[in-house]
């Protein structure tokens, strides 16, 4: 049988027919059948599939022998060969297994010289997904994403290999469902709880991703044909595998030039640290913009002091250049999906601003005292604070990037090299301006410098200070961190539905607005109710 | 735009679209369009169209305008201190204290210039470190979508075409053959 199917195949080994293909390369597990090909045939003709008679022939001889080979559909094949009743049923219950069973099976028949056609057997065949997809689609769900597969194979392939993938066996018909006259929120409902869809269409893809995303979902979806690109373009994160058409990588945000879907994983821990790094910085930021507007403003009202706008660009400097080392920053991935939690972003920045703004007054209150405060030997007002501003404003980066990983030297680096030059700023008293302006109650420190130099002695003890002062914010925030209330504060709701207005859209959809002239040759527009397109096809 | 596995017969006059396999036959072609002009291309077009803002861009706005608002808030503030400290509006020239600097010094803090030029930096560093794993990322924010998002639609039967060892029978999912399963 596997000889005749063998030869029934595409003779042209460049471009070879994928069912072709594996007829001929299973070949090698049948020993007997690869000896019968060897054993000198010549091909007469041969005729390719044709989509009217359905199957291949070709008319080989063998030992002066005209035999005629044909593989094809069962039926074809069946109608083809005159065999028993019996015989005839058994194929055909067979077929219709298989066919069940999700594969799809060739039949096989020869004919020798003019006797009539012989029946040998059929073929399923069965489209196996790859090797790795099974393990990214579970490694995905750990990862708190809910996958869903879209095919344009019949239901029956569609859940075998959804058993294979140990994906759920939830798998409609997309064209039952979407023009099947079921309401709209049922309609959404059932996408959203859904494993998967069989004899997808090109717009039912785009109609999924809709409704998941009506839903409140974000989607990422990948795909590789022409016609998968609006609905990569709709979804949020449209991906698209290897070999996929260049009006699909258009569509894309992201192309896998690796073959399998493993990539996927490493793009979604890739793009979750990515995040985490992103989120610890605007934490870090949106707190260094409150405390210094909380600090100066008091200090203004208060004392009428300010820190000099020199000084001020370079604290403004300091705090987003060596933070740009953030992106090559260590950082973890959650297990679930990643939010922004905005409120909880705001809450937990103001509370780090103002403890930080207490920070700086109390370095400030100490220096109202006439025998020194914190100026052990001598020192200026502006240098002393802009040290202590600058060294705990870059040490927050470390405090709301998490303990979970160690930062990475880049950053570490960054950040010391910004914390040398600060010190050395302090030390030389660089743009300091000398004694500066009087505060309001005036400060009468005995050891204010004149040329707005700081002793080493009260740098060392600046920087002591700043540490405990980071250490104190990083337990705060540690706390904040464990109230479960702030932790789940603004995480968006998923899958929120909205009966009435699904309900709406659903039926305005399958309206379509009629414009007819009546005797008088006015214009007149009524609503009718579109034909739906099964009917058409009926 | 159709999955469409049938061949279809194509002959002299005919046109045939872009990145069309031929199945039987050969054929000498004229080039009428190309690139964007072309079938595909536009199809390609109009896709990349229009879309809002994306999500990422829309959680910047709002943190930059949240701030903004709050640095003219700590400006007024600072103002009205300073009307009862009888400050000046630009004088004395040489010191920090008077209202227009003020504004200066709270507006340098309080406007994160720097925001997004880290958050950029970041995501392009990322997409580096994704392209060394062979995903090449168009957009940028594709990546804040992809961390946020929650179900992953996945097309998985078209990832097969290169692995016939596992399964003794196996075909592709869209073979040129149309063959009724039952």
């Amino acid at each position: 049988m596997m000889e005749v199917a063998a030869l029934a195949s595409s003779h042209n080994i460049k471009s070879l027919d994928p069912i072709d293909k594996v007829t001929v390369l299973t070949l090698k597990r049948y020993p007997k059948a690869k000896e019968g090909l060897q054993s000198g045939w010549t091909t007469e003709t041969f005729t390719p599939f044709d989509p009217v008679s359905k199957r291949i022939t070709a008319v080989c001889i063998k030992n002066g022998v005209r035999y005629t080979c044909a593989k094809g559909a069962p039926k074809a094949i069946l109608t083809l060969s005159q065999c028993s009743k019996e015989t005839a049923a058994e194929y055909k219950t067979k077929a219709t297994e298989f066919a069940r069973r999700g594969f799809r099976s060739l039949g096989v028949a020869v004919k020798e010289g003019d006797n009539p056609w012989q029946l040998l057997g059929m073929l399923p065949m069965f489209d196996p997904p790859r090797d790795d997809t099974a393990s990214t689609i579970a490694e995905a769900q750990t990862l708190g994403l809910s996958v869903k597969m879209l095919t344009g194979d019949a239901i029956a392939i569609a859940k075998e290999t959804c058993k294979m993938l140990a994906l759920g066996t939830k798998v409609y018909n997309s064209d039952k469902l979407i023009h099947g006259g079921l309401s709209g929120t049922t309609q959404h409902d059932l996408v959203e709880k859904a494993d998967g869809f069989a004899e997808v269409f090109p717009e039912h893809k785009y109609q999924v991703v809709e409704m998941l995303q009506q839903r409140g979902h974000l989607t990422a979806m990948t795909g590789d044909g022409v016609n998968d690109a609006p609905s990569l373009k709709k979804s949020d994160c449209g991906i698209a595998v290897e070999g996929a058409t260049e009006a699909a990588q258009a569509a894309a945000d992201i192309v896998f030039l690796a073959p399998g879907l493993s990539t996927i994983v490493t793009a979604i821990k890739t793009a979750r640290q990515i995040f985490q790094r992103m989120k610890a910085y605007i934490q870090y930021r949106i707190a260094l913009c409150l405390h210094l507007e909380i600090y100066l403003v008091t200090s203004m009202v208060i004392i009428n002091e300010t820190v000099t706008v020199d000084l001020i660009v370079f604290l403004a400097l300091f705090a987003d250049l060596a933070t740009i080392a953030v992106a090559y920053d260590n950082a973890h991935f959650e297990q679930r999906p990643v939010e922004w939690q905005l409120p909880k972003i705001w809450i937990i920045s103001v509370i780090l601003g103002i403890l930080l703004a207490l920070g700086t007054w109390v370095i400030r209150g100490t220096m109202f005292l006439p025998d020194g405060g914190i100026v052990e030997n001598f020192g200026s007002i502006q240098g002393i604070l802009f040290l202590e501003i600058s060294l705990t404003e870059n040490w927050l980066i470390f405090v709301t990037r998490g303990g979970k990983t160690l930062p990475s030297w880049q950053l570490v680096l960054a950040i010391f090299g910004v914390d040398v030059l600060a010190t050395l700023f302090c030390v030389f008293g660089w743009l300091a301006g000398g004694i500066g302006e009087a505060s309001d109650p005036a400060t009468l420190n005995s050891k204010l410098s004149q040329n707005g130099r700081t002793d080493i002695v009260t740098v060392v003890v600046v920087w002591g200070y700043s540490i405990c002062v980071t250490i104190v914010i990083a337990i705060v925030y540690y706390i904040l961190n464990q109230i479960s209330w702030l932790d789940n504060l603004g995480r968006a709701k998923r899958s929120r539905a909205d009966t009435e207005i699904e309900n709406i859209m659903a039926h305005l959809s399958k309206v379509a607005l009629e414009h007819e002239m009546d005797q008088d040759g006015r214009g007149r527009y009524t609503l009718v109710s579109k034909t739906s397109e099964a009917e058409e096809d009926d | 735009m159709t999955g469409e596995s049938l061949a279809v017969d194509k002959y002299c006059a005919d046109v045939v679209y872009y990145t069309t396999g031929c199945k039987r036959g050969k054929a000498y072609a004229v080039v009428t369009h190309s690139a964007k002009m072309s079938f595909v291309g536009r199809t390609a077009s109009l896709v990349s169209g229009a879309k809002d803002q994306g999500h990422f861009k829309a959680i910047m706005n709002s943190i930059g305008t949240t701030l903004l608002v709050l640095v003219v808030a700590w400006i007024l503030i600072s103002w009205i201190g300073g009307f009862y400290h009888h400050l000046r509006i630009a004088t004395p020239e040489s010191s920090s204290v008077n209202l227009l600097h003020y504004a200066l010094i709270l507006l340098i803090i309080g406007v994160p210039v720097g925001l997004p030029v880290v958050t950029t930096t970041t995501l392009a560093v990322g997409a580096a470190y994704l392209a060394k794993e062979k995903a090449i990322v168009q957009k940028l924010t594709a990546i804040e979508s992809l961390a946020v998002s929650c179900p992953a639609l996945m097309s998985l039967l078209k990832q097969q075409a290169n692995d016939h060892r596992v399964l003794m029978f196996s075909a592709l999912t869209r073979p040129v053959l149309s063959l009724p399963t039952s």
